[in-house]
Formats: structure tokens, sequence, C-alpha cells
């Protein structure tokens, strides 16, 4: 009998390791990090003291809770790590289950985090308010760089890049002919029971969105939208889903989600609407109880840097460095942050409008939440 | 607790034939014992569970969150409970009504049938069918939802758009109530299968022998012994099922919710991640959802109580098999159709998904033709080191909390139906909160619970072995009660009799003859542990995640290809897992 357990237990083994392929040395690549002694200075900017940056390197792995997309953040740590040699673990949670869970250990005094990436005014507000945080730092190339606006309560967070949401279409189910361009053609009766959108609770996101489009599109749009008998989702990603699958025709998304069903492949085009579209930013701070400060430190400048933000820009966020290039998708460049595009709320703006826009909300799409 | 005047079987208080008192110890020697095992028995399931529904029905009635150190007994409010009458609580628990009788109903017909006809007939291929009673159990519902979302979804559903290619109208729309309803019923299915399974193969042949000796027809053998004797197990399996189908999330999330169908979790699960989060309101529409599920339970306590329902006693068994005649063909037909809705059609769907080169499919058909599939995504998949650290996290954590879960649902069940100890019933409804508190509240009580405990577990798979095994209490004592009622009392008595003490005599006597239903309870716990993924989602690290956390980020990153590809990885492990613990009880078996 034991052999036969035991040869069981090789069996599940064997499964268990070929469910995992070689797991060992993702890291340990040629290593670009400084040499000893040497200020941290990447395309000019500088990121890093010396002094500083041969401590952050003595204080072991970063963690990094963050309700950005795991796939995004894995390609930022990865370059991170390939310029500093320090290793970043990432948390990943949907923003509202990661503030939950932030409170809490800060509660019982053991916040995993060292960094927290979050988008979602009242969620940032929140974990602030719950002393999350600690001022960080910035080098004076980095701050000097930074778009008005970005910095709050004197550095205690910073706003990291804004992610715009807009809307796509899946371009195998509708001809380029007969797409959407703008917002206001999702009301039409062409797209009846064919657009998808994400209920107005879901984050941050959708309530930056939907202050664009009571601001912009104004209420009767809206109601328009609504008897045009929409699909509600409950997350982008679903939704996202869906449209790749040709569930539905059309759906309102963000952009740097839909770029990278796109880049898996997903027959998606995404919409450059002419009345614009909403920008949501994903805040940035390092906590209070991280015992590698130095690290963190190092970690949110280089996030903010030329450097860092061009990755953002890659995938269709907006950077906040000003030194950073215009966000593409791919070869499409988006429209420059100066123009009229991205529509942005403060966010005080966004505080004060968040519970009488979803109220609204609920109410012209008979949703009850 | 009413105090109990103990019947002379009950003091331990043996007379032999000489007169002289033997073991088991008397009563006041004994009370101590009972009192410091019963004490300690409600301090593991005060810890388990009773903490964690706590701070979650403190919530209910204050205006704050109750997180660590955040404890106030001020602020209290009832407002909360507002949200439970509100229009959109309404409605979602008039639809988890219909989705809970709906759902019960379709798994006790496909379990309950199958279970007969495996157990007592003389059908074509019982193995085959007992087979395909189980299956659903290694098909997470969270994945045969997400198979059965690709199927059957109205514009983009496989099975749909494999209708276009043959020429016909798309003819299905799973994002419906009657989709919800037997989707829930076919994957909850084997819990009905397995319990009603356990109760026919255990059952006294000489009750239906002699009522054919009277001259019973076998169909009146059927409806007047055989089925009633199943009572136990056929209305605990009822309540099990309803019980798990109001409660479930994953499916009615991924197919309700896609069809504007709320039910309560729903509800209850937009709550707490609505922004600003509701988790007290949240937690009060959770508590009314707790009190339903607390009725039923005391309800089919009564209706259990009130007779006897022992059918195995000192004498062999070997049941009878009913000869189904013509219906021997249907039979095997039925069991057929069953395997492929629940497994062929889901698992193909995958592997389609999978394996296709783009997310977007114009003609099944013609993307076979054109030779669009490829491995590449199980490649991606069985190289990926996450995967692998959850695979072997998944398989720690469902084993051990399989045992642990077992075994504390063995001693739990024993006292409440066989002993008298005063409080015992008490450690009964306990066990079985957890099934009506819905797992994404529990999974929070959890959080907090052991973010408070000062235990250095929490970050650890220890934590989740804790949360697994506190979440699948009601299961393990469901199932470890059904096989207990069914064992006579004398068996174990007998032998303390003959001077075993009440350990020995259990671990010799009763453990033994359950085997069955104490292996069915162990596979159950395991499968549900494997399966599990809404408790863990508060309580995961990056060193913690588990295999259907990954399968279910990715689903939720749209990443469905990825997601697809584990899933398939995932049924097989479930499945190899399922064959070992089953091939590990039969040399039990055969050993023993």
């Amino acid at each position: 009998m034991k052999t036969r357990i035991i040869r069981g237990i090789a069996v599940a083994a064997t499964l268990g390791l070929l469910l995992a392929g070689c797991s060992a040395g993702d890291t340990g690549e040629d290593s670009q990090a400084p040499a000893a002694g040497e200020d941290f200075v990447v395309d000019g900017e500088l990121i890093a003291s010396a002094e500083v940056f041969e401590a952050a390197k003595q204080e072991g792995t970063l963690v990094f809770y963050t309700g950005a997309s795991e796939v995004s953040e894995k390609e930022v740590t990865d370059a991170f790590t390939a310029l500093t040699d320090i290793p970043v673990e990432i948390v990943r949670l949907a923003p509202n289950k990661l503030q939950e869970r932030i409170l809490s250990e800060n509660a019982a005094g053991k916040l995993g985090a060292d960094i927290v990436r979050i988008s979602g005014e009242d969620l940032i507000v929140a974990l602030a308010e719950d002393g999350v945080f600690q001022k960080t730092e910035l080098t004076d190339d980095i701050a000097g760089s930074l778009i008005a606006g970005a910095t709050f309560d004197d550095g205690l967070y910073y706003n990291s890049f804004d992610r715009v949401y807009s809307f796509g279409y899946n371009d195998q189910v509708i001809a380029e002919a007969d797409a959407p361009k703008n917002w206001a053609d999702l009301t039409s009766a062409d797209y009846r029971s064919q657009v998808g959108l994400v209920q107005v609770g879901a984050g941050g996101s959708t309530a930056a969105l939907t202050r664009f489009q009571f601001d912009e599109l104004g209420e009767k749009w809206m109601k328009d939208l609504a008897a045009n008998d929409p699909r509600v989702f409950d997350s982008s990603a679903n939704l996202t889903d869906a449209l790749a699958r040709g569930e539905i025709g059309v759906g309102m998304v963000p952009i740097g989600t839909a770029y990278s069903a796109i880049l898996s492949g997903a027959p998606i085009t995404i919409a450059m609407p002419e009345e614009g579209a909403a920008a949501y930013p994903f805040y940035l701070g390092q906590t209070k109880s991280t015992a590698r400060s130095n690290a963190a430190t190092v970690f949110v400048n280089w996030l903010l840097s030329a450097n860092g933000q061009s990755l953002a820009a890659s995938i269709g966020d907006y950077p906040v460095n000003e030194q950073a290039p215009n966000p593409t998708i791919g070869d499409v460049e988006l429209p420059a942050l100066d123009s009229n595009f991205l529509y942005r709320s403060t966010l005080e703006e966004s505080l004060a409008n968040l519970e009488a826009d979803a109220k609204l909300w609920m109410q012209i799409f008979d949703y009850t939440g | 607790m009413t105090t109990h005047t103990s019947p002379p079987d009950a003091t331990g208080v043996i007379t032999t034939p000489r007169g002289s008192k033997r073991r088991p110890a008397s009563s006041a020697q004994a009370q101590p014992r009972k009192v410091a095992g019963i004490v300690a028995l409600y301090g593991v399931l005060g810890i388990l569970i009773l903490l964690p529904v706590a701070l979650v029905v403190l919530s209910a009635f204050t205006s704050e969150t109750p997180r660590p150190g955040n404890i106030s007994l001020s602020n209290f409010t009832l407002s909360n409970f507002g949200t439970v009458f509100g229009p959109g609580a309404m409605r979602a628990a008039g639809n988890s009504l219909l989705v809970g009788l709906g759902g019960s109903a379709v798994a006790l017909l496909c379990g309950g049938f199958l279970a007969f006809v495996t157990a007592r007939t003389n059908a074509p291929a019982r193995k085959f069918l007992y087979f395909a009673g189980l299956v659903p159990m290694f098909l997470p519902s969270f994945v045969g939802a997400l198979a059965w979302g690709l199927l059957g979804g109205p514009n983009a559903g496989l099975l749909n758009i494999l209708a276009r290619d043959l020429g016909f109208a798309p003819f299905m729309n799973i994002y419906t109530l009657p989709g919800l309803i037997v989707l829930l019923g076919i994957y909850y299915a084997p819990y009905a299968f397995l319990l009603i399974h356990a109760s026919f193969s255990l059952m006294n042949p000489d009750l239906e022998e002699s009522a054919r000796v009277h001259g019973a027809t076998p169909g009146q053998v059927l409806r007047r012994v055989t089925f009633p004797l199943a009572t136990p197990a056929i209305l605990g399996a009822a309540i099990l099922i309803f019980t798990l189908t109001v409660e479930n999330f994953p499916v009615a999330q991924m197919i309700g919710s896609a069809g504007g169908l709320d039910t309560l979790p729903t509800y209850i699960f937009r709550l707490m991640n609505s922004a600003p989060s509701r988790g007290n309101e949240a937690a009060a529409v959770a508590i009314a959802l707790v009190l339903v599920v607390l009725i039923v339970t005391a309800l089919q306590r009564r209706v259990i109580s009130k007779r006897t329902f022992t059918t195995v006693s000192g004498k062999g068994l070997k049941p009878a098999k009913v000869d189904l005649g013509w219906f021997r063909v249907p039979a095997l037909i039925l069991g057929v159709l069953y395997f492929v809705i629940t497994a062929v059609l889901p698992i193909g769907a995958l592997l389609f998904v999978a394996m296709h080169d783009s997310p977007y499919v114009a003609s099944v058909i013609g993307s076979i033709q054109a030779g669009n599939l490829n491995f590449n995504a199980f490649a991606e998949v069985l190289t990926n080191p996450t995967a692998h650290k959850a695979t072997m996290n998944s398989l720690v954590v469902s084993i051990s909390a399989a045992v642990i879960g077992t075994v504390i649902a063995f001693i739990v069940s024993y006292v409440v139906n066989r002993t008298r100890v005063p409080g015992r019933a008490g450690l009964g409804y306990i066990s079985m909160i957890p099934l009506a508190v819905p797992a994404i509240v529990l999974g929070l009580g959890l959080l907090w619970t052991w973010l408070l405990i000062p235990l250095p577990v929490y970050g650890t798979l220890v934590v989740m072995v804790i949360a697994f095994t506190a979440a699948q209490m009601p299961q393990g004592f469901q199932g470890a009660s059904a096989g207990i009622l069914q064992i006579h009392q004398d068996l174990e008595d007998s032998a303390v009799m003959h001077g075993a003490n009440r350990i020995r005599a259990i671990w010799r006597v009763t453990v033994p003859l359950l085997r069955v239903p104490l292996t069915s309870t162990f596979l159950l716990l395991l499968m549900l542990s494997m399966r599990e993924l809404t408790v863990p989602l508060f309580l995961f690290t990056t060193d913690t995640r588990l295999l259907s956390i990954v399968i279910f980020d990715n689903y939720e990153n749209g990443i469905l290809q990825s997601s697809a590809a584990t899933s398939v990885l995932y049924c097989v492990l479930i499945f190899l897992l399922a064959w070992l613990a089953r091939r590990f009880g039969e040399e039990r078996q055969r050993t023993s």
C-alpha cells in the first residue's frame, strides 16, 4: 500500500512540476545597476543619490500592493529590478478589496506593503486619513519635471499616471464603416442592445467616466443610452472579455485594459471620440510602516521619472512627467495632454460629485446597489 | 439548554450478570472529562467559526467596519437593515429563492437518480455511471460557469456559433434564470449523489426483504421502505444544496450578473465592492441570509429527530438489486447525457478556447478546418512559475484542510448524535453556520479574526488551512452525521460491554463501519478545498496564492485563454487527486 501511495504522491508531484516548468531565476540577467558609490541616474534624471541607493540595495525585496493590472505592473517591476537589482513582489487586488485589506492590515499593525498604488479618490483619501502613508522625498530632477497637480499632501502620495476611459468596438462584429466614432453614436438605434458598460460603483475609473459623461455629454445622453438597452457589467475586465469574444459589439473600456487585450489578440479597435475621454489617476505612496524606506523611495522616484513614465505611456496611459513621451497604443499616438481630449477632475471635484453621480446613474439605469 | 434525565443506557454504567460495575467509568467520573471535552470543542468551533461571524454581525449593527484596533461598541445603528428591505435586496432575495429551490430540485433529481441507479439497480456500466455522478466535483463551479459562459452566450457562445455553422439559428442563452438554475443544479448534484449513494449502500436489506415477503411489489418496496429509509440523506442533501446554491457566488456572478440577475451573494458582493464600500450593509444582508438558513436547518433537524432511521445493525449488509427491466438502457443513456452536459461540453469548450489562436471565434468548424488551434496557451501555463507555486499551495492546503476537517467533523458529529452531553446540540448549529454565511463575508470575518489573534499565521498557508476547515465544517458535519445516524449505537456499546473503553470502541467499531461515509467526507472536503475560490480571496498573499485564485485573477484581468488553459490543467489535477484518494480508500478497505 505504501508504495502505491508513494507512487501516487510522485505522480501528483510530477504534475505539479509539469504545471510549473522551471520556476527558478527570472532575475539575475545582466545587471544594469550603477556601480557602488555612484548616483542612480537614468536618462539624465537623478533617481537617487549614491547613499540612498546603496542603502536601498541592502533592504531586500520590496512589497508592492497595487490595484492596477498585474500584467502591466509585472512589466514595470521587472524593468525596475533590471535597472537596480532590487527585487519587487506584487500583491494585486481590485482597488476596493485592496483598500479593505490595507486598512485591516494597518489597523492590526501588520501592513505587508512598502508601496501602494491604487485608483479611486475616496480610496486614496481614506488610506491617507488612516495614516497608511509617509512622505516620499523626490529628487530635484523628478520633482521639477512633474506636471502640476500630481503631488498631494506635500508628497504623502502622488498621481503616478492617468489612465483614459474611452470605448472600443469588436472589429470582427462591426465593420469599420459602421463603427461608432463618438460618444453621441452610442445612443443610436444601430447599436441597440449591443453596448456594454461597467456599473458606476465598480471603482474610481467608472466614477471618473460617469463624471465626464454627466458633465460633457449630459443627463439626456445618459438617459438615451439607458433606453438603448445596454448590458451592464461588474468590472471592465469582464466587459473587455465579452467585447473580445463578440458577446457585445461596443464597450466602454479603459484604454490600458483594452490595449493589453488587443496585444493578446482581441479584435478590438479603440475609439478616440471627439467629445474627449475621461482620465483617472492611479495614486502612489510609500507606507509609514515600511522597513525599506530607501528602496521604496528609489522605486517611487523611478516610477515618476521619465524612464518609468515612458512605460506607462507605452500602454496608452498619460504620464505625469513632462519629459516622458506622449502615450501611444501601438502605432497610434494619443492626443497631447494639453489638447482638449482629456477630461480631468481634481481630487476635490471627484469627491464632491461621487455620491450624487452614483445615485443618479443607478436611477437612470434602474440599477440596484 | 434543556437538561436531560438520562435513560439507563446513557449513564455509561453497565451491570454485568455478576453484578459488578465495569467500564465505562461511572457518570460521576466521566462528567468533568465530558465537560472539559465539550468546552474544548466549543472553543475550537468558537475560534474557527463564531469569532469571524461575530465580527461580521458586529459590523451589521454599527456604522463602522470592525477592523482590528477599530472595534468600538458605540455607533450602534439599525440603519444597515434598511438595505435588507430595500428593492435591490428584495429582488435579489426573490431570485435567490428561485435559484435555491430550482437548483436543489435539479440537483436532487440528477444526483438521486444516479445514486439509486448505481447503488441499487442492475443498470449496465454502473462504474461509469458512478464516475459520471462524481464528475462535476472535478469541475469547480466557477470553472463550469466559465465554460458554460463560453458555450451558451447568446451572441458568441460556441454552441450558438456551431448552430450558425450548421445553418441553424442561435438557440441558447445561458445568461437567464433557467440557465443559472440548471447550471447550479448540475454542479451541485454530486452532493446529492454522494450522500444518497452512501445511504442506499448502507441500507439493511432485511427491511426490504420482509416487505417483499409480505407481498409488496418492487415499486411498493421502493416507495414504502427504501426511499423513506434514505430520508435523512435526501433531506440532508436537499438542505445542503439549497443553502449552497443560495450562497453560491462565482456562478451567480459569472452567469447571473451578466444577464442582469442579482442574487443575494452577488448583491452582497457589490455592496462590499462598491465605492465607497458598504460592508456594514452587506453584513446586514448576510445576517438575513444566515437567519433563513438556520431556520431551514432547524426544520430539518425536527424532521429527522421525529423518527429513527437506524438501518445498520450487527447483521451482514448486502442490499438487493432492483431489476430495471426495459429501463436499463434509457437509464444509461440519461447518465451519458448528464456526463456530456457536465463534463464533455465544458471541458471541450475550455480546450477549444485555450487552443484557439485569438479570443474571437467566427466559426467553430471553420477554425478546426483552418487549423487555428495550438497548444501555446498550455505551454505558457506549464512554464509559468506562478502556476507552479499555486499548484503546490493548493495541494498542501487542500489535503491538510480535508484531513483536519474530517477529524473535527467526525468528533463533533459523534458528540452531537451519539452522546447526551448537555449543550451538544449547539455544536451542531455552530457547525452549520458557515453554510449560511456567504463565503465572501466569511472570508472577511476570517481576515479580521486572524489579524486580531496574536499568532503568526496571517500571510502563511496555515491561515488558509484554518479558513478552509472553518468554511467547510457544514459539509463535513453533514457527511459524518449522515453516516453516524445509520449505525446503531448497540454495535459500539457491545464493544464497551465487552471491556473496551469508549474511545477504543469508537476507533475499532464505529470508525471502520463509517469507512465509506468518512472517506466520502474526506473526498468531499478535499474537492471543496481544491475548488474553493471565494474564502481565500481576502487571505492570500503573493506567496500563498492558490490555483483557483490564479484562474479567477486571469479571468478578472480578461486573460481568458490563460484562464481556460489553467482551468483544464486544474481539473486534471483535481481528478488525479480524487482518483488517488479513492485508490487509497480501496486499499484500506481491502487491507482492513
